[in-house]
């Protein structure tokens, strides 16, 4: 599924975030956008679902354009894809085995009597075997965005998005999260986006890295490409000396 | 909040799909509000009972203390402070929990995979109200009922069978069926602001004690301006 954002302009209360932003993410790859705190990463990725509407321009996803479908319209496209929260996004009332089953047995996917067992391959598949009866509250983070994403998959997404997956993760748990993501990516063949600050990710994962900068898109390349790059915004962030424009102006 | 009342109404149709969670919150709005129920009921029969039996006692008048707690609990106490517990309790309770939800994207992670939260939120909780709260009125106005017996036998003199005949001998079936539109109308409201304040929260931890706050206000004065109306032109 390849997604392609034109013109994409979003205001928070006169607060321009994303400005004539252009974008396309090709199909089957694993596409990172990368900027500061509070460049509108997340305000990006969650334009790709309809969760945030658009001021202006157009965003294609698949062959259809999402601009002006309504929130009915928009939900049996939202079944073809996938977002991985950066808190998890799991239902604290509802068990781990429960917040997995959930689109299955929302949506009518698999009868009654199956969805344990698929809830226990897609536990599995995450490293997470046995912990269908725990409560998310119970969990680490890096558990909670595995579940997470085990959740996604019982939907057998056609693109997945992540929003920030190794945030506040010590490094092995990081890496456990990323070999995950590439797996996903490469045997699945699934579409992949992903929103992260983390440069080993990006530079384990990425197929193309696109660097928002004041609300557009400053660079998009490969990673080689990127981590090469002339341009002083993304020498700066791969230096970690990257200071968002609105810390600059404070 | 009309809009989520409508897209409530429409949702109706998948609550069996939905029972689980439409009998959790029933639970919630009644059987957990019971205990609460009954000593605000109670209270509120002997007060009645209390207040206007001293003073028909005076006039030599106490026979008629049943006509009056019938009265004031059938048609206004019972339903309005039943609205206001539940309101208070239940929901403020979720708004704080849906609330809670939105500040945590859970919100988000539902609609996300295309799964319509006024269809597993909000419409489990608006059925269990409109549901529960007639149910929840009618027992905590049986319960004042009994309180103000307690007061009128007692401590007033009159006797039990002059209490209960006065009682039902002034209440109509339209005192009745006032009684239980009322408290539809206020579980209907009083569920749909908790909803609309919860679902609609932002700025973390603030927005949520914001939201609370606010589900409670506008239910309570909603309730009494409710309750004007509704006196006004159906009873």
């Amino acid at each position: 599924m390849r997604i392609e954002i034109k013109n994409l302009c979003k205001s928070f209360r006169g607060n321009a975030v994303l400005k004539n932003l252009n974008l396309s993410i090709p199909e089957g790859k694993i596409s990172v956008i990368v900027g500061g705190s509070g460049s509108g990463k997340s305000v990006l990725l969650k334009h790709l679902t309809g969760l945030i509407r658009p001021d202006s321009g157009q965003i294609f996803v698949g062959e259809r354009d999402i601009t002006h479908l309504s929130e009915a319209s928009l939900y049996p496209l939202r079944q073809r894809i996938a977002m991985i929260f950066q808190s998890g996004g799991l239902l604290g009332s509802l068990t781990v085995g429960e917040n997995v089953a959930l689109g299955l047995i929302e949506h009518k996917l698999a009868p009654r009597d199956k969805i344990p067992e698929i809830v226990k391959e897609k536990l599995a598949l995450v490293k997470l075997e046995g912990k269908e009866n725990e409560m998310p509250g119970n969990l680490s983070g890096g558990m909670r965005k595995r579940v997470s994403i085990a959740r996604a998959l019982t939907l057998y997404p056609e693109l997945i998005l992540y929003d920030e997956p190794t945030a506040g993760l010590d490094p092995p748990m990081s890496e456990t999260i990323d070999d995950l993501i590439l797996k996903l990516a490469r045997d699945i063949k699934v579409t992949t986006v992903m929103v992260t600050h983390d440069l080993t990710s990006v530079f384990k994962l990425a197929d193309t890295v696109n660097m928002l900068h004041e609300g557009e898109i400053i660079v998009s390349s490969s990673p080689d490409e990127f981590k090469n790059s002339k341009n002083q915004i993304v020498q700066s962030f791969i230096r970690r000396e990257y200071h968002s424009a609105a810390v600059m102006i404070l | 909040m009309v809009l989520l009342l409508g897209e409530c109404i429409i949702e109706l149709k998948y609550f069996a799909s939905n029972a689980r969670r439409i009998i959790r919150q029933m639970m919630e709005v009644g059987w957990n509000t019971l205990p609460l129920a009954s000593m605000i009921g109670l209270f509120t029969g002997m007060i009645t009972s209390l207040q206007t039996g001293v003073e028909l006692k005076n006039l030599g008048l106490q026979q008629q203390v049943g006509t009056i707690v019938g009265l004031s609990l059938v048609r206004e106490m019972g339903p309005v402070f039943t609205a206001f517990i539940v309101a208070a309790r239940v929901g403020a309770s979720w708004a704080a929990e849906l609330g809670a939800m939105s500040v945590s994207e859970e919100i988000d992670a539902l609609r996300s995979p295309g799964i319509r939260p006024v269809r597993f939120l909000a419409m489990p909780r608006f059925l269990a109200a409109i549901t529960m709260q007639p149910i929840l009125t009618v027992y905590s106005i049986v319960v004042g009922i009994w309180g103000g017996a307690l007061v009128s036998v007692n401590y007033l003199g009159v006797s039990r069978h002059v209490y209960y005949k006065r009682l039902f001998d002034s209440l109509a079936m339209i005192d009745l069926r006032l009684c239980l539109w009322k408290a539809l109308v206020f579980g209907a409201l009083f569920s749909i602001v908790s909803c609309y304040t919860g679902l609609t929260t932002t700025n973390g931890a603030e927005g949520v004690g914001r939201s609370t706050t606010r589900a409670v206000v506008i239910s309570l004065s909603l309730v009494l301006v409710a309750d004007y109306f509704i006196t006004r032109f159906l009873g």
